[in-house]
C-alpha cells in the first residue's frame, strides 16, 4: 500500500536528484562515444579484410597490373591502414567524411538531402508507430483473448513475419497497381524534399511501420498485461478507484518504462529496414546510397554511412536509457 | 545526311520484317511455351542481322521524320549505376551507364549501325590506306561544341591520343594498342592521318568507342561535347538531366528537350515506375515476368536480338582442357535450349560456339551444335577421362550466369562428368585467378567479332581467356586484321571461326536479347544493339 500512495500521492520530485542523473547523462554518452570509436575502428577493418579491393572492383576487367598500381595510388589505397584510419578520424572529428574513391565528391555532399530525406522516413513512421502501439497494444491487453485481441495478434504476427521487401511488394500491388491510390516508387530529384509530394512518401512509410508496428504492439500488451496483474493494480481497483484512474495512474505509468525501451527498439529496426524499403521504392535514402557504396567498395562512403547509422544508434539508445532513469524513480536514486 | 540514311535503312528492314510477320509471331509463342527457339534461331538472326527482334513495333517504328512530335521530357530509368561515374568519356569504368552518358554529351567518329557495319558520325569520310597502315580521318566541317567552340582536328587527335596512351589509365586502350599515337599527322585544320603499328583494318570498326572530347580537356565536371545533349547536371550513382543541344550537327534533332536519367536498382521498382509514369522507359525488364507485361500490354516490351552473351571458358593450358577431345566433349554435354529457358526465360538465340550471329562477317555456314551425350562420352573414353570431375568457377557478374551455370552441372551429369560450382563475389570475379580458371563462366557485351577475336581468341591480346596458343591461329588472325580486300578478310575470318567451331574453348550456347519496357507515347527509339535502350541513341526518340 506504501509503494502506490507514494506514487499516487507525491508524484517524483526531480529538484532534489538532478546531480545523478547529471552523472548517468555523462557517462552515457562517455560510453557512446567509446562505442563508435569501436565501431569505426571495425568498419575500417572489416572493409579491408572484405575480398575484392575499390581499385578492382572500379576497373573491373580493365584492371592490368600498371592501372591498379596506379588507381591504387591516386585512391590512396597505398597507404598503411593505420595511418588511413588516423587521417580519417582525424577529418570526421572535424565533420569531413572524405570524399568518394573515383568522383572524388566530398561525401557529406552525397549524404547532404540523403540523410535528411531517411530521417524523414523514419520520422513520419515513428510519429505513427508511437500512437498505434498503445493504442492496439492496451485495447489488446485489456480485453486478452477477445475477438479485438485475437485479430491483433494474428495481424502483428504476420507482419513480423514478413520481410520489408514482401510487404513492401504486396502494398504495392494491392494499393499501387490494383486500386491506384498512391504512387508506387518514390522517386525524387536531386535537392528535392520528400514532403512536396507526400503522396510518394504513403506506402515506404507503410511498409516501414509495418513489421516495427506488429512487433511493438506485441511488447506493449505483454508489458501491459504484466502491469495489471500487479499487486497494485488489484489493490486500487479492490479500493474501488475508477478503472480509467487505475489504467491511467497507476498501468499507463507503470507501463511506460519497458514502452520507452519497446519505442527505441522500434526507431532501431526502423534503421534496418530503411535499406531494404529505400530499394524496394527507389527512395533516395542513406540505405540506398550504403547498398550502392559496398557493391562498389566506396570505402569513404561505406564508412561515413555506417558511422552516420551508428550515431543514430547509439543516440536513440543514450535516450531511451535516460528517459527509463528519469521514469524510474529507483534506477534514478540507486536503491534499486 | 548520315542519319536520315540510317532511318531510311531501319524503316526499309521494319518493313522486310512486317512482311514476314509470322516470324514475330513464331517468336511471341516460342518464347511463351518455352519451346525451341533454335528452329528459327539462324533464320531469325539472319533476317534481322543482329538486331530487329522487337515484339511490339510501337517504340521500334525507326522513322520518326519530319512527323515526329518534339519536346518534352524523354526519361529513362537505369538498372544499374554507379558513384564512381564519371562524365570523363575515357575512363567508362561504370559500364553501360557511363556509356550511355558518353555518348550523349559527346559524340564519335563513327557508329556502329544496327546491323553492325560503320556508320559516319563526326567523320565525313575515313580511308583506310591500300596497305592498312593507316586512316585518313576527314571531319564533318559544321560541327561545334556545347561552349561554342568549333570541332577541330585537333580535338580528334587529343582525343585519340589520350584513348591510346596508357598512361591515361583509360577504359578503351587495349582496343587501340594498333594505333602509333604519337606519330598521328595533321594535315588541315579537318584532316588528319591515324598511323598504325601494324596493318588493322578491322580498327575502323572500333572508332565508336572513342567519344570526342575537346583539346587538351582535363575536367570534366561539367564537359562540353559535340553531342545531341549537353550536361545539365549530374548527381554519380543518382541521376542526371541533359538538355537538347539546339546547334546538334544532325538538324532537328534530337527531338526533346532534355534527357532525364534515373538509378532505379531495384528491376521491380524499376517496373512500377513506368506503370505509374514516372519514366518513359526502363531498361533490363524482369525476364521471368516480361512475357506477362507483354501480354498486358500495360506498356511496349522490346526484345532485341543482340549479341551479349555469357559462355563457358575451357583453358586450354590446364588439364583436362588440354586435350581438344574434352573440350569437343564439354561443348556436346550443353542443352543450349534448355541453358536459354532457364536462364533467360526463353530470351536468347541458340549459338554454336562462336561470336556474333547476325554480323557481316559471321560464319553462318558451319552446323548447329546439339546435345550428344553419346558422343560426349565416347570422346571422354578416348581421352582417357571417364569420371571425369571438373570445377566450375562462375559469378553473378551477369544475370543468368549462375544459374546457367548451375544447370550446365546438371547436364553434365548426365554425361558421367561431375561439375562442381565455385561461386566467385562479383568483385572478385575478374582478380588475380581471371584468366587462368581452368573452367569458367564469362560475360561479352554485344562486340563485333574482329574486336572479340582480337581482344580474347588471339594470343596477344588482352584477354586471352582459352589461353589458346595456337601460332597458325595467330598468324591468320594477323592476316585477317589487316586485310584490305573485303572477300580476303572474310575468308580469313571464316577460317578463323571455323577453327574456333572445332578446336576452340569457348563454349558459346547463346546470344542474349536487349528486354526493355517503353511507355506508349515512345516513338523513334534507335536499334543498335552494342549497349541497352537502343545504344542509348535517343536522337530520334520522340514522344507522342
Amino acid at each position: 500500500v506504501a509503494a502506490v500512495d507514494v506514487q499516487e500521492d507525491s508524484p517524483p520530485s526531480i529538484v532534489s536528484r538532478r546531480s545523478p542523473l547529471i552523472g548517468a547523462t555523462i557517462r552515457r554518452l562517455g560510453i557512446g562515444v567509446i562505442t563508435l570509436v569501436g565501431v569505426s575502428i571495425v568498419i575500417f577493418v572489416a572493409t579491408e579484410v572484405l575480398p575484392g579491393d575499390p581499385a578492382r572492383s572500379y576497373l573491373g576487367r580493365a584492371a592490368t597490373p600498371e592501372l591498379l598500381e596506379q588507381t591504387r595510388e591516386e585512391l590512396g589505397l597505398n597507404q598503411p591502414l593505420h595511418a588511413r584510419y588516423r587521417a580519417w578520424l582525424s577529418g570526421v572529428v572535424h565533420g569531413d567524411f572524405g570524399r568518394t574513391l573515383a568522383t572524388g565528391v566530398p561525401v557529406r555532399e552525397v549524404f547532404r538531402d540523403r540523410v535528411t530525406n531517411s530521417l524523414i522516413l523514419a520520422g513520419l513512421a515513428t510519429c505513427l508507430l508511437i500512437p498505434l502501439t498503445l493504442l492496439f497494444g492496451t485495447l489488446s491487453a485489456l480485453r486478452p483473448n477477445s475477438m479485438l485481441d485475437r485479430l491483433i495478434g494474428v495481424s502483428t504476427l504476420v507482419a513480423i513475419s514478413l520481410p520489408e521487401f514482401v510487404v513492401g511488394t504486396l502494398l504495392i500491388y494491392i494499393l499501387a497497381i490494383q486500386l491506384d491510390l498512391f504512387p508506387p516508387v518514390s522517386l525524387f530529384g536531386v535537392g528535392q524534399s520528400p514532403l512536396s509530394e507526400p503522396e510518394k512518401l504513403i506506402l515506404p512509410v507503410l511498409t516501414l511501420l509495418a513489421g516495427t508496428l506488429g512487433q511493438s504492439v506485441r511488447m506493449m500488451r505483454a508489458s501491459m498485461r504484466h502491469v495489471l496483474r500487479a499487486e497494485y493494480v488489484q489493490m486500487a481497483q479492490l479500493k474501488g478507484v475508477p478503472r480509467r484512474r487505475v489504467l491511467v495512474r497507476h498501468v499507463l505509468r507503470n507501463a511506460l518504462v519497458p514502452t520507452v525501451q519497446i519505442f527505441a527498439q522500434g526507431l532501431q529496426w526502423f534503421i534496418g529496414g530503411i535499406v531494404v524499403v529505400e530499394l524496394v521504392f527507389a527512395y533516395p535514402g542513406i540505405g540506398h546510397a550504403l547498398v550502392q557504396a559496398v557493391a562498389v567498395r566506396d570505402y569513404p562512403l561505406i564508412q561515413a554511412a555506417v558511422l552516420v547509422i551508428a550515431v543514430i544508434y547509439i543516440g536513440i539508445n543514450i535516450v531511451a536509457d535516460l528517459l527509463a532513469l528519469f521514469l524510474t524513480p529507483q534506477l534514478r536514486t540507486g536503491d534499486a | 545526311m548520315t542519319d536520315d540514311h540510317s532511318d531510311q535503312r531501319s524503316s526499309d528492314r521494319q518493313s522486310a520484317i512486317d512482311r514476314l510477320t509470322t516470324r514475330r509471331e513464331i517468336l511471341t509463342r516460342a518464347v511463351g511455351t518455352g519451346a525451341s527457339l533454335a528452329v528459327l534461331g539462324p533464320a531469325a538472326a539472319a533476317l534481322a542481322g543482329c538486331a530487329g527482334d522487337s515484339e511490339s513495333a510501337e517504340p521500334t517504328t525507326s522513322a520518326a521524320g519530319d512527323t515526329a512530335k518534339r519536346g518534352g521530357t524523354f526519361r529513362i530509368a537505369l538498372a544499374f549505376d554507379s558513384a564512381s561515374a564519371t562524365l570523363d568519356p575515357h575512363k567508362q569504368f561504370a559500364g553501360y551507364p557511363d556509356g550511355c552518358r558518353a555518348n550523349n554529351v559527346f559524340d564519335m567518329l563513327t557508329d556502329t549501325a544496327p546491323d553492325g557495319t560503320v556508320e559516319m558520325r563526326l567523320a565525313e569520310s575515313i580511308e583506310a590506306a591500300a596497305d592498312g597502315m593507316s586512316y585518313t580521318v576527314r571531319l564533318r566541317p559544321d560541327v561545334t561544341f556545347h561552349d561554342g567552340k568549333p570541332l577541330t582536328i585537333d580535338d580528334v587527335i587529343y582525343s585519340y591520343r589520350r584513348t591510346a596512351d596508357p598512361k591515361t589509365g583509360g577504359s578503351f586502350t587495349s582496343q587501340f594498342e594498333s594505333v602509333d599515337a604519337k606519330n598521328i599527322r595533321k594535315l588541315d585544320g579537318l584532316t588528319a592521318v591515324i598511323p598504325l603499328n601494324r596493318p588493322n583494318t578491322d580498327l575502323i570498326g572500333n572508332f565508336f568507342l572513342v567519344n570526342i572530347i575537346q583539346d587538351g580537356a582535363t575536367d570534366f565536371t561539367s564537359p562540353a561535347g559535340t553531342g545531341p545533349f549537353s550536361v545539365e547536371s549530374f548527381t554519380p550513382g543518382r541521376e542526371f538531366t541533359f538538355k537538347a543541344n539546339p546547334n546538334y550537327w544532325v538538324s532537328g534533332q534530337p527531338y526533346v528537350d532534355e534527357l532525364h536519367g534515373v538509378l532505379i536498382a531495384d528491376q521491380e521498382a524499376r517496373v512500377n515506375a513506368l506503370l505509374a509514369g514516372d519514366v518513359d522507359a526502363i531498361e533490363s525488364l524482369t525476364l521471368t515476368r516480361a512475357k506477362s507485361f507483354q501480354d498486358s500490354g500495360e506498356f511496349a516490351v522490346r526484345a532485341l536480338q543482340c549479341n551479349t552473351t555469357i559462355p563457358f571458358v575451357m583453358n586450354s593450358q590446364e588439364t583436362p582442357f588440354t586435350d581438344p577431345l574434352v573440350r569437343q566433349a564439354i561443348r556436346l554435354i550443353a542443352d543450349r535450349q534448355e541453358l536459354v529457358t532457364s536462364a533467360f526465360a526463353g530470351y536468347g538465340a541458340v549459338t554454336n560456339d562462336l561470336y556474333g550471329r547476325g554480323q557481316p562477317l559471321f560464319n553462318d555456314e558451319l552446323p548447329p551444335r546439339e546435345q550428344d551425350l553419346e558422343q560426349a562420352k565416347a570422346l571422354l573414353q578416348q581421352a582417357g577421362q571417364e569420371g571425369l570431375k571438373i570445377v566450375l568457377s562462375t559469378s553473378a557478374i551477369q544475370a543468368g550466369m549462375v544459374e546457367a551455370s548451375t544447370v550446365f552441372a546438371e547436364q553434365a551429369r548426365e554425361a558421367g562428368v561431375q561439375v562442381e560450382l565455385e561461386e566467385i563475389p562479383s568483385d572478385s570475379f575478374y582478380g588475380d585467378r581471371y584468366l587462368h580458371y581452368p573452367f569458367s563462366a564469362t560475360a561479352w557485351g554485344s562486340w563485333s567479332i574482329p574486336l572479340i577475336y582480337e581482344q580474347t581468341l588471339w594470343s596477344k591480346g588482352p584477354w586471352p581467356e582459352t589461353q589458346w596458343k595456337d601460332p597458325e591461329f595467330d598468324k591468320i588472325f594477323l592476316e585477317a586484321q589487316g586485310a584490305t580486300s573485303p572477300e580476303t578478310k572474310r575468308s580469313l575470318y571464316f577460317d578463323l571461326q571455323e577453327r574456333v567451331y572445332n578446336d576452340g574453348g569457348y563454349l558459346y550456347w547463346a546470344d542474349g536479347q536487349w528486354v526493355e519496357g517503353y511507355g506508349s507515347n515512345v516513338r523513334g527509339v534507335s536499334e543498335r544493339t552494342y549497349y541497352p535502350l537502343g545504344a542509348y541513341d535517343f536522337r530520334s526518340v520522340s514522344l507522342a
